[in-house]
């Protein structure tokens, strides 16, 4: 079933919309999701919230993308129920995004600054502007996608330790515009 | 904030940024390469046979040796079949001597290439055309070389491929240097890189369907001029 079809049934609240959605999207969604979650029981919790998120918003949003849309939605509820059930599930397997990124922070993780999350997003928004294709590629597949990094370097051509080195001169970047913008201190 | 808060609010990030096909169908565009770079084996070693029948009937049954300098050539395709290139009269000679460390020992000269075809064993100069192979001596690095790739690059619209010696030699590049020279040898014959008639390069305006990153092109057109020079200065060539 082609998205066209697949929308005008979420549209019509079809009841067959939902299974439609999970069999074009399903292994899809579970994919994203268990790259975050990693447990079989979390992804099914997170996959049902999925659904349920796209069949109550396209009833009144307009979505010209929709594998984008899944893919974002699920991505998203993915790392919200990792973020909310971190500290007591996942407190012994921390995905190694979550690592790298606290380089963004160094030593100074306590000190926090409030900062609106809509700041946040127009501030990475803008950082990723004056980022080269290549380089925002490789960040984004690593930290949207949550590739791994062997996967990325396969796809881009380059070795392992290239995109690593990459990523790491992109999170020091963004460490100091983060800090120019005032979002951490 | 915390990591935590960051990598949330990447998923907010414009969608225009993002792209959202699944890693292992680009990985799987991939193949192609591998694809060429069986064909260019094929063609290598249908190239042996064409030496290995004339060296069999040799036109006028009497082996031609010349002083010309002998070259001893592998591919890196990760498979244990040399291949060999020299004069085609002293073929016989190398194509039964593929053990590098025997032409060592008699001093034959190394080099390291996947070579589709011999025309040009001369250092850039004049006139090349697309698919002459150059003598390029010296301009591996261990960087490159240990992991050895297609020594190949763009120049204007024309590939050529490198002959290269297969010797150390620390040579300081800059990143961009590398970026470009690394990225020309992954996707050859996707380049799209051309040199117009006032010797500025630009790109093409259509891709090769097979190439899943056009937009990384777009990244390198501005390296491209400054690291050929940097490439040219390096091996000497006006």
């Amino acid at each position: 079933m082609d998205d066209r079809e697949l929308l005008e049934l979420l549209r019509a609240r079809s009841e067959s919309a939902v299974s439609a959605l999970s069999d074009t999207y399903g292994a899809y969604c579970r994919t994203i999701a268990f790259r975050i979650l990693q447990n079989d029981e979390d992804v099914q919790e997170c996959l049902n919230d999925v659904y349920w998120k796209i069949w109550t918003v396209t009833a009144t949003k307009d979505i010209h993308d929709l594998k984008y849309y899944v893919a974002s939605v699920t991505r998203n509820t993915a790392v919200d129920m990792y973020n909310k059930n971190k500290a007591e599930r996942y407190a012994e397997r921390e995905l190694a995004v979550f690592e790298e990124l606290q380089e963004c922070f160094g030593s100074c993780d306590d000190v926090v600054a409030l900062t609106d999350a809509i700041v946040i997003t127009d501030t990475l928004n803008a950082f990723l502007a004056t980022l080269p294709t290549q380089e925002r590629w490789v960040f984004m597949r690593r930290y949207w996608n949550m590739d791994g990094i062997r996967q990325i370097a396969s796809a881009c051509g380059k070795r392992e330790d290239a995109v690593r080195k990459m990523l790491s001169r992109t999170r020091q970047k963004l460490k100091i515009q983060l800090e120019k913008e005032g979002i951490i201190l | 904030m915390n990591s935590a808060q960051l990598l949330r609010a990447i998923g907010d990030i414009d969608p225009v940024y993002v792209d959202v096909t699944p890693i292992e169908e680009l990985i799987r565009k991939k193949k192609p390469i591998a694809w060429i770079k069986w064909c260019s084996v094929a063609a290598c070693l249908a190239l042996m046979a064409g030496c290995g029948w004339r060296i069999v009937f040799p036109k006028d049954n009497t082996p031609v040796l010349d002083d010309s300098p002998r070259y001893y050539a592998s591919h890196s395709f990760g498979f244990d079949s040399p291949y060999t290139y020299c004069t085609l009269a002293e073929a016989s000679e190398l194509i039964v001597v593929a053990d590098v460390e025997s032409l060592a020992e008699e001093n034959v000269p190394l080099y390291m290439s996947n070579i589709v075809s011999v025309k040009v064993r001369e250092v850039l100069k004049g006139d090349v055309h697309n698919g002459d192979v150059l003598l390029v001596e010296d301009l591996t690095s261990s960087e490159y070389m240990h992991d050895p790739d297609i020594p190949m690059m763009q120049y204007g619209n024309r590939v050529l491929l490198f002959l290269v010696k297969e010797t150390i030699v620390e040579y300081t590049l800059s990143d961009e240097t590398k970026t470009v020279y690394g990225f020309t040898q992954t996707y050859p014959h996707l380049g799209r890189f051309f040199l117009d008639e006032d010797g500025k390069y630009h790109e093409a305006d259509t891709y090769s369907e097979n190439f899943p990153y056009p937009h990384s092109w777009r990244v390198f057109a501005d390296y491209m001029p400054r690291a050929l020079d940097e490439i040219k200065d390096l091996i000497g060539i006006e």
